[in-house]
Protein backbone atom coordinates (compact mmCIF):
# COMPACT_ATOMS: atom_id res chain seq x y z
CA UNK A 1 0.00 0.00 0.00
CA UNK A 2 1.36 3.42 -0.94
CA UNK A 3 1.99 6.11 1.58
CA UNK A 4 -0.84 8.14 0.06
CA UNK A 5 -3.32 5.34 0.58
CA UNK A 6 -2.14 4.91 4.16
CA UNK A 7 -2.52 8.61 4.87
CA UNK A 8 -5.94 8.70 3.20
CA UNK A 9 -7.06 5.84 5.41
CA UNK A 10 -5.78 7.67 8.46
CA UNK A 11 -7.57 10.85 7.40
CA UNK A 12 -10.85 8.95 7.00
CA UNK A 13 -10.48 7.51 10.48
CA UNK A 14 -9.64 10.99 11.81
CA UNK A 15 -12.72 12.44 10.10
CA UNK A 16 -14.89 9.73 11.60
CA UNK A 17 -13.45 10.52 15.00
CA UNK A 18 -14.03 14.25 14.65
CA UNK A 19 -17.58 13.64 13.46
CA UNK A 20 -18.36 11.27 16.29
CA UNK A 21 -17.08 13.85 18.74
CA UNK A 22 -19.06 16.62 17.06
CA UNK A 23 -22.29 14.65 17.00
CA UNK A 24 -21.98 13.35 20.54
CA UNK A 25 -20.96 16.67 22.12
CA UNK A 26 -23.25 19.12 20.38
CA UNK A 27 -22.96 22.07 22.71
CA UNK A 28 -19.24 22.38 22.04
CA UNK A 29 -19.89 22.90 18.32
CA UNK A 30 -23.45 24.07 17.85
CA UNK A 31 -23.28 27.43 19.55
CA UNK A 32 -25.28 28.49 22.59
CA UNK A 33 -27.60 26.24 24.59
CA UNK A 34 -31.37 26.69 24.34
CA UNK A 35 -31.31 28.83 27.50
CA UNK A 36 -28.47 30.99 26.22
CA UNK A 37 -30.20 31.33 22.86
CA UNK A 38 -33.42 32.48 24.54
CA UNK A 39 -31.43 34.98 26.61
CA UNK A 40 -29.68 36.39 23.54
CA UNK A 41 -33.00 36.76 21.72
CA UNK A 42 -34.55 38.52 24.71
CA UNK A 43 -31.62 40.86 25.20
CA UNK A 44 -30.96 41.52 21.51
CA UNK A 45 -30.33 45.16 20.66
CA UNK A 46 -30.78 44.39 16.98
CA UNK A 47 -32.85 41.73 15.26
CA UNK A 48 -32.11 41.17 11.59
CA UNK A 49 -34.51 39.40 9.21
CA UNK A 50 -32.59 37.39 6.62
CA UNK A 51 -32.93 35.87 3.19
CA UNK A 52 -31.05 32.73 2.20
CA UNK A 53 -30.92 31.14 5.63
CA UNK A 54 -31.26 27.40 4.98
CA UNK A 55 -28.77 25.52 7.15
CA UNK A 56 -26.41 25.54 10.11
CA UNK A 57 -23.44 26.50 7.91
CA UNK A 58 -25.37 29.74 7.35
CA UNK A 59 -25.65 30.19 11.13
CA UNK A 60 -21.92 29.67 11.58
CA UNK A 61 -21.08 32.15 8.82
CA UNK A 62 -23.26 34.86 10.36
CA UNK A 63 -22.19 34.20 13.95
CA UNK A 64 -18.49 34.24 13.12
CA UNK A 65 -18.73 37.30 10.88
CA UNK A 66 -20.62 39.36 13.46
CA UNK A 67 -18.57 38.21 16.45
CA UNK A 68 -15.42 39.58 14.80
CA UNK A 69 -16.91 43.09 15.08
CA UNK A 70 -15.71 45.01 18.13
CA UNK A 71 -19.22 46.17 19.07
CA UNK A 72 -20.79 42.70 19.23
CA UNK A 73 -21.13 40.81 22.51
CA UNK A 74 -23.28 37.84 21.44
CA UNK A 75 -25.28 36.57 18.48
CA UNK A 76 -27.84 33.89 17.74
CA UNK A 77 -29.22 32.76 14.40
CA UNK A 78 -32.72 31.27 14.45
CA UNK A 79 -33.36 29.13 11.38
CA UNK A 80 -37.10 28.95 12.14
CA UNK A 81 -37.72 32.69 12.28
CA UNK A 82 -34.95 33.38 9.73
CA UNK A 83 -33.46 36.02 11.97
CA UNK A 84 -30.20 37.04 13.59
CA UNK A 85 -30.23 38.43 17.13
CA UNK A 86 -27.34 40.70 18.03
CA UNK A 87 -26.44 41.81 21.56
CA UNK A 88 -24.07 44.77 21.58
CA UNK A 89 -21.40 45.49 24.16
CA UNK A 90 -22.22 48.20 26.72
CA UNK A 91 -22.07 51.61 25.10
CA UNK A 92 -21.46 50.19 21.64
CA UNK A 93 -23.54 50.92 18.59
CA UNK A 94 -23.98 49.59 15.08
CA UNK A 95 -25.95 51.38 12.41
CA UNK A 96 -28.11 49.74 9.74
CA UNK A 97 -25.45 50.18 7.07
CA UNK A 98 -22.91 48.28 9.18
CA UNK A 99 -25.43 45.52 9.87
CA UNK A 100 -26.28 45.18 6.19
CA UNK A 101 -22.60 45.19 5.24
CA UNK A 102 -21.78 42.37 7.67
CA UNK A 103 -24.76 40.28 6.55
CA UNK A 104 -23.71 40.72 2.93
CA UNK A 105 -20.11 39.84 3.83
CA UNK A 106 -21.35 36.58 5.37
CA UNK A 107 -23.19 35.83 2.12
CA UNK A 108 -26.81 36.67 2.91
CA UNK A 109 -29.26 39.55 2.49
CA UNK A 110 -31.33 41.61 4.89
CA UNK A 111 -35.13 41.77 4.83
CA UNK A 112 -35.58 44.02 7.84
CA UNK A 113 -33.73 45.44 10.81
CA UNK A 114 -35.50 46.06 14.09
CA UNK A 115 -34.04 47.58 17.22
CA UNK A 116 -35.06 47.09 20.82
CA UNK A 117 -35.90 50.25 22.68
CA UNK A 118 -33.47 50.86 25.54
CA UNK A 119 -36.32 51.06 28.08
CA UNK A 120 -37.33 47.47 27.25
CA UNK A 121 -33.89 45.98 27.60
CA UNK A 122 -33.47 43.84 30.74
CA UNK A 123 -30.78 44.66 33.28
CA UNK B 1 10.29 13.71 -4.09
CA UNK B 2 6.88 12.32 -4.96
CA UNK B 3 6.31 10.94 -1.50
CA UNK B 4 7.59 14.14 0.08
CA UNK B 5 5.08 16.22 -1.90
CA UNK B 6 2.21 13.94 -0.99
CA UNK B 7 3.17 13.78 2.67
CA UNK B 8 3.61 17.56 2.86
CA UNK B 9 0.27 18.35 1.25
CA UNK B 10 -1.64 15.80 3.25
CA UNK B 11 0.05 16.71 6.50
CA UNK B 12 -0.87 20.37 6.02
CA UNK B 13 -4.49 19.44 5.51
CA UNK B 14 -4.59 17.01 8.41
CA UNK B 15 -3.00 19.65 10.63
CA UNK B 16 -5.67 22.14 9.58
CA UNK B 17 -8.40 19.70 10.45
CA UNK B 18 -6.80 18.91 13.79
CA UNK B 19 -6.10 22.41 15.03
CA UNK B 20 -9.18 24.43 14.11
CA UNK B 21 -12.95 23.94 14.14
CA UNK B 22 -20.86 22.74 1.06
CA UNK B 23 -20.71 21.39 1.07
CA UNK B 24 -20.15 24.66 -0.69
CA UNK B 25 -16.73 25.52 -2.12
CA UNK B 26 -16.77 29.10 -0.78
CA UNK B 27 -17.27 29.73 2.93
CA UNK B 28 -17.43 33.00 4.88
CA UNK B 29 -14.46 35.43 4.92
CA UNK B 30 -11.75 34.10 7.22
CA UNK B 31 -13.22 30.59 7.22
CA UNK B 32 -11.32 27.35 6.60
CA UNK B 33 -12.97 24.24 5.23
CA UNK B 34 -11.74 20.68 4.91
CA UNK B 35 -13.59 18.31 2.57
CA UNK B 36 -12.89 14.60 2.36
CA UNK B 37 -14.60 12.64 -0.41
CA UNK B 38 -14.32 8.90 -0.90
CA UNK B 39 -16.53 7.49 -3.63
CA UNK B 40 -16.55 4.67 -6.15
CA UNK B 41 -13.84 6.27 -8.25
CA UNK B 42 -11.50 8.27 -6.04
CA UNK B 43 -10.39 9.49 -2.63
CA UNK B 44 -9.84 13.20 -2.31
CA UNK B 45 -9.05 15.95 0.16
CA UNK B 46 -9.84 19.57 -0.56
CA UNK B 47 -8.84 22.16 2.04
CA UNK B 48 -9.54 25.80 1.35
CA UNK B 49 -9.50 29.25 2.88
CA UNK B 50 -12.04 31.95 2.07
CA UNK B 51 -10.44 35.42 1.95
CA UNK B 52 -13.53 37.26 0.69
CA UNK B 53 -17.23 36.44 0.14
CA UNK B 54 -16.67 35.46 -3.49
CA UNK B 55 -13.52 33.33 -3.48
CA UNK B 56 -11.74 30.49 -1.77
CA UNK B 57 -8.21 29.21 -2.37
CA UNK B 58 -6.81 25.88 -1.31
CA UNK B 59 -5.20 22.56 -2.04
CA UNK B 60 -6.73 19.48 -3.55
CA UNK B 61 -5.27 15.98 -3.53
CA UNK B 62 -7.04 13.18 -5.38
CA UNK B 63 -6.18 9.51 -5.60
CA UNK B 64 -7.83 8.13 -8.74
CA UNK B 65 -8.28 4.44 -7.96
CA UNK B 66 -9.43 3.45 -11.44
CA UNK B 67 -6.33 4.80 -13.17
CA UNK B 68 -4.01 4.61 -10.17
CA UNK B 69 -2.52 8.09 -10.00
CA UNK B 70 -2.45 10.93 -7.50
CA UNK B 71 -3.25 14.51 -8.45
CA UNK B 72 -1.99 17.29 -6.17
CA UNK B 73 -2.82 20.86 -7.04
CA UNK B 74 -3.85 24.35 -6.02
CA UNK B 75 -7.51 25.21 -6.50
CA UNK B 76 -9.42 28.49 -6.69
CA UNK B 77 -13.21 28.54 -6.32
CA UNK B 78 -15.39 31.50 -7.20
CA UNK B 79 -18.97 32.17 -6.20
CA UNK B 80 -20.28 33.47 -9.53
CA UNK B 81 -23.82 34.19 -8.43
CA UNK B 82 -25.96 33.69 -5.34
CA UNK B 83 -29.72 34.08 -5.01
CA UNK B 84 -30.90 34.56 -1.43
CA UNK B 85 -34.65 34.11 -1.08
CA UNK B 86 -36.87 33.97 2.00
CA UNK B 87 -36.99 30.15 2.03
CA UNK B 88 -34.20 29.14 -0.28
CA UNK B 89 -30.70 29.79 -1.54
CA UNK B 90 -29.21 29.06 -4.95
CA UNK B 91 -25.60 29.33 -6.07
CA UNK B 92 -23.41 29.00 -9.13
CA UNK B 93 -19.71 28.33 -8.60
CA UNK B 94 -16.72 28.20 -10.90
CA UNK B 95 -13.61 26.19 -10.04
CA UNK B 96 -10.13 25.97 -11.49
CA UNK B 97 -7.18 23.89 -10.37
CA UNK B 98 -3.63 23.29 -11.57
CA UNK B 99 -1.09 20.80 -10.29
CA UNK B 100 0.74 17.59 -11.04
CA UNK B 101 -0.34 14.00 -11.63
CA UNK B 102 1.91 11.25 -10.29
CA UNK B 103 1.64 7.57 -11.16
CA UNK B 104 0.98 5.16 -8.32
CA UNK B 105 1.62 1.99 -10.29
CA UNK B 106 4.81 -0.03 -9.89
CA UNK B 107 8.05 1.62 -11.02
CA UNK B 108 8.56 -0.51 -14.15
CA UNK B 109 5.20 0.49 -15.66
CA UNK B 110 4.83 3.98 -14.19
CA UNK B 111 4.12 6.92 -16.44
CA UNK B 112 6.22 10.05 -15.97
CA UNK B 113 4.76 12.83 -13.85
CA UNK B 114 2.72 15.32 -15.83
CA UNK B 115 1.03 18.66 -15.35
CA UNK B 116 -2.72 18.45 -14.85
CA UNK B 117 -5.69 20.58 -13.98
CA UNK B 118 -9.36 21.14 -14.39
CA UNK B 119 -12.06 23.73 -14.80
CA UNK B 120 -15.45 23.13 -13.27
CA UNK B 121 -18.88 24.54 -12.80
CA UNK B 122 -21.27 23.73 -9.96
CA UNK B 123 -24.77 24.86 -9.08
CA UNK B 124 -27.12 24.17 -6.20
CA UNK B 125 -30.55 25.10 -4.94
CA UNK B 126 -31.55 24.38 -1.38
CA UNK B 127 -34.39 24.91 1.05
CA UNK B 128 -34.57 23.44 4.52
CA UNK B 129 -36.48 20.50 3.03
CA UNK B 130 -35.17 20.00 -0.52
CA UNK B 131 -31.75 20.02 -2.17
CA UNK B 132 -30.68 19.90 -5.81
CA UNK B 133 -27.13 20.23 -7.13
CA UNK B 134 -25.13 19.62 -10.28
CA UNK B 135 -21.40 19.68 -10.99
CA UNK B 136 -19.22 19.37 -14.07
CA UNK B 137 -15.42 19.05 -14.15
CA UNK B 138 -13.28 18.95 -17.26
CA UNK B 139 -9.80 17.54 -16.65
CA UNK B 140 -6.62 17.83 -18.68
CA UNK B 141 -3.95 15.43 -17.41
CA UNK B 142 -1.46 14.82 -20.23
CA UNK B 143 -0.22 11.24 -19.93
CA UNK B 144 -2.99 10.44 -17.46
CA UNK B 145 -5.91 10.98 -19.86
CA UNK B 146 -8.38 13.82 -20.15
CA UNK B 147 -11.99 13.48 -19.18
CA UNK B 148 -15.17 15.24 -18.21
CA UNK B 149 -17.34 14.18 -15.31
CA UNK B 150 -20.90 15.14 -14.45
CA UNK B 151 -22.57 14.74 -11.07
CA UNK B 152 -26.12 15.52 -10.00
CA UNK B 153 -27.77 15.18 -6.64
CA UNK B 154 -31.29 15.28 -5.18
CA UNK B 155 -32.02 15.41 -1.47
CA UNK B 156 -34.93 15.56 0.92
CA UNK B 157 -34.87 16.15 4.66
CA UNK B 158 -37.28 13.87 6.57
CA UNK B 159 -37.71 16.63 9.15
CA UNK B 160 -36.80 20.30 9.30
CA UNK B 161 -34.13 20.74 11.96
CA UNK B 162 -33.63 23.91 13.96
CA UNK B 163 -30.46 25.80 14.80
CA UNK B 164 -27.80 23.55 16.32
CA UNK B 165 -29.88 20.38 15.95
CA UNK B 166 -28.89 17.29 14.02
CA UNK B 167 -29.91 17.75 10.38
CA UNK B 168 -30.54 14.57 8.39
CA UNK B 169 -30.90 14.27 4.62
CA UNK B 170 -31.69 11.36 2.33
CA UNK B 171 -29.98 11.87 -1.00
CA UNK B 172 -29.35 10.22 -4.34
CA UNK B 173 -26.40 11.12 -6.53
CA UNK B 174 -25.90 10.23 -10.15
CA UNK B 175 -22.74 10.52 -12.22
CA UNK B 176 -21.81 10.33 -15.86
CA UNK B 177 -18.21 9.76 -16.97
CA UNK B 178 -18.31 9.48 -20.77
CA UNK B 179 -14.59 8.72 -21.07
CA UNK B 180 -14.45 6.02 -18.43
CA UNK B 181 -12.91 3.13 -20.38
CA UNK B 182 -14.33 0.35 -18.28
CA UNK B 183 -10.97 -1.36 -17.95
CA UNK B 184 -11.50 -1.84 -14.25
CA UNK B 185 -15.28 -1.49 -14.09
CA UNK B 186 -18.26 -0.33 -16.08
CA UNK B 187 -18.47 3.18 -14.72
CA UNK B 188 -19.90 5.44 -17.41
CA UNK B 189 -23.13 5.93 -15.51
CA UNK B 190 -23.84 5.22 -11.88
CA UNK B 191 -25.86 6.18 -8.87
CA UNK B 192 -25.32 6.42 -5.14
CA UNK B 193 -27.81 6.49 -2.29
CA UNK B 194 -26.59 8.30 0.78
CA UNK B 195 -27.55 9.73 4.13
CA UNK B 196 -26.20 13.11 5.18
CA UNK B 197 -25.80 13.98 8.86
CA UNK B 198 -25.12 17.59 9.56
CA UNK B 199 -24.58 19.26 12.90
CA UNK B 200 -22.91 22.59 13.58
CA UNK B 201 -19.72 22.77 11.53
CA UNK B 202 -19.56 19.02 10.74
CA UNK B 203 -21.15 17.23 7.81
CA UNK B 204 -20.90 13.48 7.30
CA UNK B 205 -22.23 11.52 4.34
CA UNK B 206 -22.44 7.74 4.24
CA UNK B 207 -23.71 5.87 1.22
CA UNK B 208 -23.38 3.02 -1.21
CA UNK B 209 -23.48 3.05 -5.00
CA UNK B 210 -25.24 0.77 -7.47
CA UNK B 211 -22.17 -1.48 -7.65
CA UNK B 212 -21.94 -1.85 -3.88
CA UNK B 213 -19.01 0.52 -3.38
CA UNK B 214 -19.27 2.54 -0.16
CA UNK B 215 -19.15 6.33 -0.10
CA UNK B 216 -17.85 8.36 2.83
CA UNK B 217 -17.67 12.13 2.69
CA UNK B 218 -16.81 14.53 5.47
CA UNK B 219 -16.77 18.32 5.60
CA UNK B 220 -15.72 20.51 8.49
CA UNK B 221 -15.85 24.30 8.56
CA UNK B 222 -13.65 26.24 10.95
Amino acid sequence: MSIFKTIMSASIIAAAGITTTALSAPTAYAGPSAEEAAQIKTQADITVGLNGLVCDFCSIALNKTFKKHASVKATYVDLDTKSLSVVLKDGASMDDAQVTKLVKKAGYSVTEITRQKIMNKPG
Amino acid sequence: MRQTLIISATTIMLCLSATAAQARPVSYPGGWTVMLRNDDNANSIHAHYTPDPKHSVGLRVIYDRERDFVYSGAQVNRLIKRWNKRDSQANIYGMISAGIAVDETSADTARADDFAGFIGLAADWETRRYFISARMEHWQRGRFDDDTTYHGRLGIAPYVAGTGALHTWFMVEGHHRPESDGVFKDDNVGGTALVRFFKGPSLLEIGVDDKGTPLLNYIHRF
